[in-house]
């Protein structure tokens, strides 16, 4: 060391360099800041990309599951309605039968299939029975087969099997 | 970091001395210690503030240096504060430099005015002046080493060759050459005058043979005084001339007086050898004046102060 005084503080670079670099420091810092941001956003963006893609196969596959049911409940309601239609047709058809029967026929039994009808019943006479019932299930059915039991007290108790046959 | 910077970075080193109301400048620029230029400028006050300032704008990493020429400085050979206490030196009222073989002072009241005086020019290094002979020094032993310049004489003994044993500072005074130069009726300048004038002739008698042309030519010379143009011209230069011969007769005294003090106070050896440093020219009258005074043989030796402020600059920016 030679000199009495110490050499006062040097920067490398003047004022006006040193304000410069302050600035572009400083929006190099504010887009590191933002690009940092934007990175970090974009790998949580992403992560829930990642989970909305899982969560989007989940609800394809829900979606599926549900179509599926919901065919299928279709078909149940299909099959609901059919049955309901069914079931007002075998009640009319049973009104109807209902109101085929005449006054001076008793039914004890009815059975209904889906091609077949059993009526079992009492009648005063064979001639009611043929007269009033048979036609109009001649009608009807395809064939008809009674057969009649003769009671004690001279009444008939008889037994008509109806079948309709689809014609082909 | 730092180092590694300033081996890519420029460095500029401007060292300057004040003669009188002259700043001598000179601007060095460094590269990684290798010198890429030198220019020598000598300024007024407010050019060399400018100059700074400019220095500074070209360059942040510039380097102001100087040399303290006050008294009350000087070279002790030793660092030990005994060695101080032995001399007198209140250690208190002092700033020491402890050097690889000696010491250099300086009283921290002129060290402060110094740097109060010149705080503008935000000086970063401030030199003793008696490094300038220091780093020219010889080795012989009992060597007397004076580095004259225009506005101070530093004069270094040295009895090992190694470490200064005796140094002293002498300023030219401006006020009084001034005083001198504005009154010329003064039968002092008169005198100095004259014997300038008487030292010219007898140089020019010893140096022509033909007396005749002396002659004619002293004629030419009176009638060029003659014209007006002239007039200012050769009024400044006789100004001059009073001002270094006196420069010369003070400096004379002072070596002599100080190699009295030398021998009656600090070391019974007599001097062997004399080296004159000189930055400005000097002429051999001078030389042959302080011999025969100091009855020594002296060799002289053109030094460049700014430059050696400015090396010493350059080792101080590398430490």
């Amino acid at each position: 060391m030679y000199s009495f005084t110490r050499a006062n503080k040097k920067s490398f670079f003047a004022e006006d360099t040193k304000l410069w670099l302050i600035f572009i420091s400083a929006v190099s810092g504010l887009m590191i800041f933002f690009a940092s941001f934007l990175f970090i956003k974009g790998l949580f963006y992403k992560k829930d990309i990642k989970e909305l893609r899982l969560q989007i196969t989940q609800n394809s596959k829900k979606i599926e599951d549900f179509t599926q049911k919901i065919n299928f409940i279709k078909k149940e309601k299909q099959l609901s309605t059919q049955i309901s239609v069914n079931n007002e047709l075998l009640k009319d058809g049973v009104k109807n039968l209902l109101d085929l029967i005449p006054d001076p026929i008793t039914l004890t039994n009815i059975k209904i299939e889906k091609k077949s009808l059993y009526i079992y019943g009492i009648t005063p006479t064979k001639d009611v029975y043929n007269i009033l019932l048979l036609p109009p299930l001649k009608s009807i059915f395809t064939t008809t087969i009674t057969n009649f039991y003769q009671m004690d007290n001279g009444w008939y108790r008889f037994e008509s099997i109806n079948i309709l046959k689809e014609e082909q | 970091m730092f180092k590694l910077m300033q081996f890519f970075v420029k460095e500029t080193l401007v060292s300057f001395y004040q003669e009188h109301e002259v700043y001598k400048v000179q601007k060095r620029i460094v590269k990684n210690n290798k010198t890429l230029s030198e220019e020598y400028f000598e300024f007024s006050e407010e050019e060399f503030l400018s100059f700074i300032k400019s220095c500074f704008i070209e360059n942040t990493q510039t380097y102001i240096s100087t040399i303290i020429d006050t008294f009350n400085q000087g070279c002790v050979d030793s660092c030990t504060h005994s060695k101080y206490k032995e001399l007198g030196i209140n250690l208190d009222n002092i700033k020491i430099l402890c050097l690889k073989d000696y010491s250099i002072f300086i009283g921290l009241y002129e060290l402060n005015n110094f740097q109060k005086k010149l705080n503008k020019f935000k000086i970063d290094f401030v030199f003793s002046p008696y490094l300038l002979i220091d780093l020219n020094k010889k080795k012989t032993p009992n060597s007397l080493y004076v580095l004259y310049s225009n506005s101070f004489v530093i004069l270094l003994i040295y009895e090992d060759g190694i470490k200064p044993k005796y140094s002293n500072i002498y300023q030219f005074k401006l006020e009084e050459t001034n005083d001198i130069i504005q009154n010329e009726d003064e039968e002092d300048i008169e005198d100095i005058e004259d014997i300038d004038d008487l030292v010219e002739d007898i140089e020019e008698i010893d140096d022509i043979e033909n007396l005749e042309d002396t002659l004619d030519d002293s004629i030419d010379e009176t009638l060029a005084e003659d014209d007006g143009d002239n007039i200012d011209l050769e009024h400044t230069n006789i100004q001059d001339d009073i001002t270094s011969v006196k420069n010369e007769i003070e400096a004379i005294e002072f070596i002599k007086n100080s190699i009295k003090d030398y021998y009656e106070s600090y070391s019974d050896n007599f001097l062997e050898n004399g080296y004159l440093l000189y930055n400005d020219d000097i002429s051999n009258k001078f030389v042959e004046s302080i011999q025969n005074e100091i009855l020594l043989d002296i060799s002289k030796e053109k030094v460049d102060i700014l430059s050696i402020i400015n090396d010493l600059a350059l080792k101080e920016i590398d430490v």
